[in-house]
């Protein structure tokens, strides 16, 4: 008797095994981006940083000012720039918040290469706040700027993370660079009127400011 | 006298059947515990062991796996160098004078630029690299990038040696220097030992 109760047990305890296998935790929930949600003008707090975006502003060119080794030149988009002006700190130690998207309808977009400085050779023209190492008690205020079709914009939220695949020091975890990273997802405010606002007439001229 | 014997014997047979069962339910009462205890031993050990790494790198800032601290005036060894800390302050550039690259000039209000001076000694007298991963810390557990400056280290050098970096005002009378070791590929010092010199 009691040997048929201890295998009724073992079997109930391989059910049960492999029902906790088909509740397991989703891929997201289990490996990340674990998401804080926020919206314009207001501090999300993630585990290493802290971001506020403070402005959205669009513009059809962007002016870069001389330097001592080059001239002043003017950039134009594509489609429209959108620039997100934001305040990272950093918590506790150094961090980089340099992997950010703007998420639209038509699906995610980097920060524009225009700027330069593209796979770390060289520095851009104007530093974006994914080039900037935040410290604690430091906050710096930059700019993201995205060149995106101008109907994409209505809806569009920022996500920024802390993750860099750069410093991923376990080997297989290279190649997925969302991977445990800690993201904030910052509702810009765009609605159909404000979309419309920045894209229909966006000035030409504008000047990214560096980080501050 | 033959009945005798076999009923003697059919007690003693009886007596020890009777010890062993009860040795046998002794044994099962420990055992049944020690099962399940093993068996959640296993399952705590399957659940944490494959989320250990990933936990460590999502954090990304791995602890030090031990701390060893050294008083003001005292020297330590650290990758064949004896390190003395000779004084904390605030950095102060003379004219033309640069910080280290990846800090800049405090430029904005509530900056300050702050250096750690030491006495450097090497104890080979081959030259070589030393890969350190130098940062700053507070005693609230903030931490802050430093770097070396102005810092040639060779057998006999009498120049101190310079780790400056820049913190927020409040930090700048209580921060201390961390050495850690420095990975190859330059990303951020993953657990290892720390040598920090208290003020």
């Amino acid at each position: 008797m009691r040997r048929i109760a201890s295998i009724a047990l073992a079997a109930a305890l391989a059910c049960a095994a492999v029902a906790l296998q088909s509740t397991r935790w989703s891929y997201t929930r289990a490996y990340g981006p674990f998401v804080r949600n926020g919206r314009i003008g207001q501090t999300v707090t993630e585990p290493r940083f802290t971001i506020r975006v403070d402005r959205v502003d669009g513009a059809r060119t962007i002016d870069v000012p001389p330097t001592q080794y080059t001239k002043a030149q003017q950039i134009t988009a594509t489609g429209v720039f959108v620039v997100v002006l934001a305040t990272i700190e950093a918590r506790r130690s150094p961090v980089y918040a340099g992997q950010a998207r703007l998420h639209t309808r038509y699906g995610d977009y980097f920060p524009t290469d225009k700027l330069g400085g593209g796979g770390g050779l060289s520095q851009p023209v104007v530093t974006p706040l994914s080039y900037v190492r935040f410290e604690p008690g430091l906050p710096r205020r930059g700019a993201y700027v995205f060149d995106v079709p101008p109907a994409a914009v209505a809806g569009a939220r920022l996500y920024v993370s802390d993750h860099d695949a750069e410093d991923a020091p376990f080997g297989f975890y290279r190649d997925d660079p969302r991977r445990f990273a800690a993201e904030a997802h910052v509702d810009l405010g765009l609605d159909t009127a404000e979309a419309a606002r920045l894209t229909s007439r966006p000035p030409s001229g504008y000047s990214v400011p560096e980080p501050s | 006298m033959s009945a005798l014997v076999r009923s003697v014997a059919a007690g003693l047979r009886r007596g020890t059947a009777r010890v062993r069962r009860g040795a046998a339910t002794g044994a099962a009462r420990v055992r049944r515990p020690v099962r399940i205890l093993a068996l959640l031993v296993l399952l705590g050990g399957a659940m944490y062991l494959p989320f250990r790494q990933e936990w460590a790198y999502y954090r990304q800032d791995v602890p030090a796996t031990h701390t060893r601290t050294v008083g003001p005036g005292r020297p330590a060894v650290f990758q064949q160098i004896r390190w003395t800390l000779l004084r904390y302050g605030r950095a102060e550039l003379k004219r033309g004078d640069l910080p280290p690259g990846p800090i800049g000039r405090p430029v904005r209000p509530g900056e300050t630029l702050v250096v750690a001076t030491l006495r450097a000694e090497p104890l080979t007298g081959h030259p070589r690299d030393f890969a350190i991963d130098f940062s700053l810390r507070d005693h609230a557990g903030h931490r802050w990038s430093a770097y070396e400056w102005h810092t040639t280290i060779i057998p006999g050098g009498k120049d101190p040696a310079y780790v400056m970096g820049l913190v927020p005002d409040w930090a700048a009378g209580t921060f201390e220097l961390v050495m850690r070791h420095q990975h190859q590929d330059l990303s951020p010092a993953l657990g290892g030992p720390q040598l920090v010199f208290r003020r």
